[in-house]
């Protein structure tokens, strides 16, 4: 799968990604530091998204939609969704 | 001073369905961290997400320093081409 070129549409992807089944989908997060770049990965074991930046002003960006993800994952769907798979 | 080569690897996760059973209240996350050696790994319940994430984004914002910095150069030129 390609590197998403921006950062919207990437997040509206992931999170459409994660509400389509949020008990399969998993963030990824690598930083290299010798290279310089921050990867984030959204996948279900289906589709696949990724981007990946070298600015360090994207860190902030980046590391408020993983928080608003996992705030999704800890509060949301907590009840229905659990129901459902029992 | 300290070489960093700070790969850090995190996956949040849903807790599967199965331990649900006795525990049906709230969801909660996994994460996992790696350096290529050592794996770190933890649950955070929903009551202790803020906490955590304060921790978690001053660790990110303290190490994750490698990045290029705010494109100053590229917005020189360009305000030295517009004039």
């Amino acid at each position: 799968m390609p590197y998403y070129r921006t950062w919207e549409e990437f997040t509206r992807a992931a999170e459409k990604l994660y509400q389509a089944d949020p008990m399969k989908a998993r963030v990824t997060l690598k930083y290299r530091h010798c290279d310089g770049t921050l990867r984030m990965k959204v996948t279900d074991d289906v589709v696949c998204l990724l981007y990946s930046t070298d600015q360090a002003q994207d860190v902030k960006k980046i590391e408020k939609f993983h928080s608003q993800l996992m705030r999704l994952m800890v509060a949301r769907e907590s009840r229905s969704s659990a129901m459902e798979t029992n | 001073m300290v070489l960093l080569e700070n790969d850090g690897r995190t996956k949040p996760i849903p807790k599967k369905g199965h331990i649900e059973g006795f525990e049906p209240a709230d969801n909660k996350c996994l994460l996992r961290a790696t350096d290529g050696k050592r794996k770190i790994s933890t649950v955070v319940s929903s009551k202790e997400v803020n906490k955590f994430q304060m921790a978690y984004s001053n660790l990110l914002r303290a190490n994750m320093d490698g990045l290029k910095k705010k494109d100053k150069k590229s917005k020189a030129k360009k305000s030295g081409a517009a004039q």
